[in-house]
């Protein structure tokens, strides 16, 4: 019986049913690959469905787990997340517990992963209730150094009240010390320093830069040494961790890679790889070539009349360009 | 670890193909972990001679079960763990026995569940026949189901035969924009472009 012979009442609702029409010998192999699309489109549309409108964002944790590569990250966020749950135990049960200081450092090149996991932990500590809030102000020295004497304590002051009940991300923090003794970037991190003693439960600050600097930066500032004891190094992407963002990317999207596709953006990511520049494994920049590539693929297909579901899904060798 | 299957109409040489290539990756005994569509798992321990006299025939639907090994698939800076799946061929009727129909139904399941996809055909039958008949419905079925859901390659077995040229030929035409990988399970060749390909798509 072919598929255009099938009654309507027979078109089945499952993988299952599929499988058994095909071992009853009622349909043949490629008739059941027939079947198995009408199944997936239907369960699709189902599914898309079911989570409209979006049941509030999925724990912090898991989407933590959904980053690609940063194991490193991860086993350290359980690892606090450990220790939070165990202080506060203690606590309960009158136990000595360690007081929390939880202000980090988080070192490496641009495109690593700083920033998005800030933002994640944040909502973690929320989630936990060590921090009332948990939202980001992303700062960087501009916006806490001031022009005048008086001027910088001001504005610190500001960007903290902002943060307050949440993290302050201050990025490229070694920049306030890039004066020396008489720059106001000094003045900046004096103030950080007492509004971290004074709000002590409600503000979580990170310092965030290249891995070289922010040594130094801590190093040359002692008092700020034992106020941030928990450090994280953000190593550069692999080739295959980048190549897995821009899949993850694509399949969120539904698009994908032809394997020329793949073996085009290969080349580019082992190119960065080889070059020595601190961009080389930016996770932003194979963002912006994927995000880039879909608008190429748009322009490529405009003219044509006639589409096919794959060549609407599938990004090709020429959709691909290295982003300067 | 990633599970990779070969799939295929029937006689393409699948089976002759995991035994060979297990040989070329320096497997010298086969651990097969045999799957029926019951449920039920059988583990196996063959030399290459043995496996390539119980495995391989000329009988079509020699293979009515799903047979499992795990493979190191060489590549880059070191190796990767697989584990390759022999499949029951696929044919374009309704096969007349139940159990055949049974091991064609395992392998459309697994297909469904796996990320990696060896899509074999023959190259000198695709050669062979006439234009209009070269690729079937079902080999298209198969390469439009599966590259959308798993890394797919297409391999062109049985180039050491006739004919097999000009059934590259128009496979390459016929799945453009699908990697096509001529190869010869029987002479082994091509199998250090399937260990790319695999290697690759394993991550």
């Amino acid at each position: 019986m072919s598929r255009n012979e099938m009654p309507e009442q027979q078109a089945p609702n499952s993988v299952e049913e599929v499988l058994e029409l095909l071992e009853a010998g009622s349909i043949t192999p490629a008739e059941a690959f027939e079947l198995f699309r009408q199944v997936d489109s239907v369960v699709a549309k189902r599914v898309k469905a079911s989570t409209e409108p979006q049941p509030g964002l999925p724990p912090a944790m898991e989407e933590l787990d959904d980053l690609i590569g940063l194991t490193s990250v991860k086993a350290l966020v359980r690892e606090l997340q450990a220790f939070v749950e165990i202080q506060r135990r203690r606590a309960a049960m009158d136990l000595a517990a360690e007081p929390l200081v939880l202000h980090m450092v988080f070192k490496g090149n641009p495109g690593t992963g700083k920033t998005t996991v800030a933002r994640i932990l944040g909502r973690i500590f929320r989630e936990m209730g060590i921090l009332p809030k948990g939202h980001l102000v992303e700062v960087e020295r501009a916006d806490l150094v001031g022009e005048y004497i008086g001027h910088t304590a001001q504005k610190t002051r500001e960007q903290i009240k902002n943060a307050l009940g949440g993290v302050l991300f201050i990025d490229e923090a070694y920049s306030l010390a890039r004066g020396g003794e008489k720059d106001f970037g000094k003045e900046a991190i004096d103030t950080l320093v007492k509004a971290m003693e004074d709000h002590k439960d409600h503000l979580l600050v990170i310092l965030a830069g290249y891995l070289q600097e922010m040594e130094w930066f801590i190093r040359s500032n002692p008092g700020l040494r034992s106020r941030f004891p928990i450090h994280i190094n953000f190593p550069d992407y692999t080739v295959d961790e980048l190549l897995a963002i821009a899949d993850q990317m694509l399949r969120v999207r539904q698009y994908r890679l032809t394997p020329q596709g793949r073996e085009k953006l290969v080349q580019i990511l082992q190119e960065r790889q080889q070059s020595s520049s601190a961009d080389k494994g930016n996770a932003r920049d194979v963002r912006n070539i994927i995000e880039a590539s879909i608008r190429r693929q748009a322009l490529r297909l405009f003219e044509k009349k006639r589409l096919t579901r794959e060549e609407l899904i599938m990004i090709a060798p020429e959709d691909i360009e290295e982003v300067s | 670890m990633p599970d990779c299957l070969i799939i295929g109409k029937t006689n393409v040489g699948k089976s002759l193909f995991l035994v060979n290539y297990a040989a070329h990756l320096g497997v010298r005994e086969l651990a097969l972990e045999r799957r029926y569509r019951d449920g039920r798992i059988e583990y196996l321990k063959l030399t290459l001679t043995e496996a390539r006299r119980k495995l391989v025939d000329e009988v079509p639907h020699c293979t009515r079960y799903l047979d499992t090994i795990n493979l190191l698939i060489p590549g880059g800076k070191g190796k990767r763990k697989i584990a390759l799946t022999d499949s029951c061929g696929l044919t374009d009727d309704i096969h007349g026995e139940e159990d055949v129909r049974r091991a064609m139904a395992s392998t459309l399941a697994r297909l469904r569940a796996v990320e990696v996809v060896l899509h074999m055909l023959s190259a000198p039958m695709v050669g062979e026949a006439p234009p209009s008949q070269a690729v079937s419905e079902l080999d298209r079925q198969i390469a439009r189901f599966a590259s959308l859901r798993s890394h797919y390659a297409l391999l062109a077995n049985k180039m050491d035969l006739d004919h097999a040229k000009q059934g590259l030929a128009r496979l390459q035409k016929e799945f453009a924009g699908h990697r096509v990988i001529p190869i010869s399970a029987l002479e082994r060749q091509g199998f250090r472009e399937v260990s790319a390909f695999v290697f690759h798509a394993a991550r």
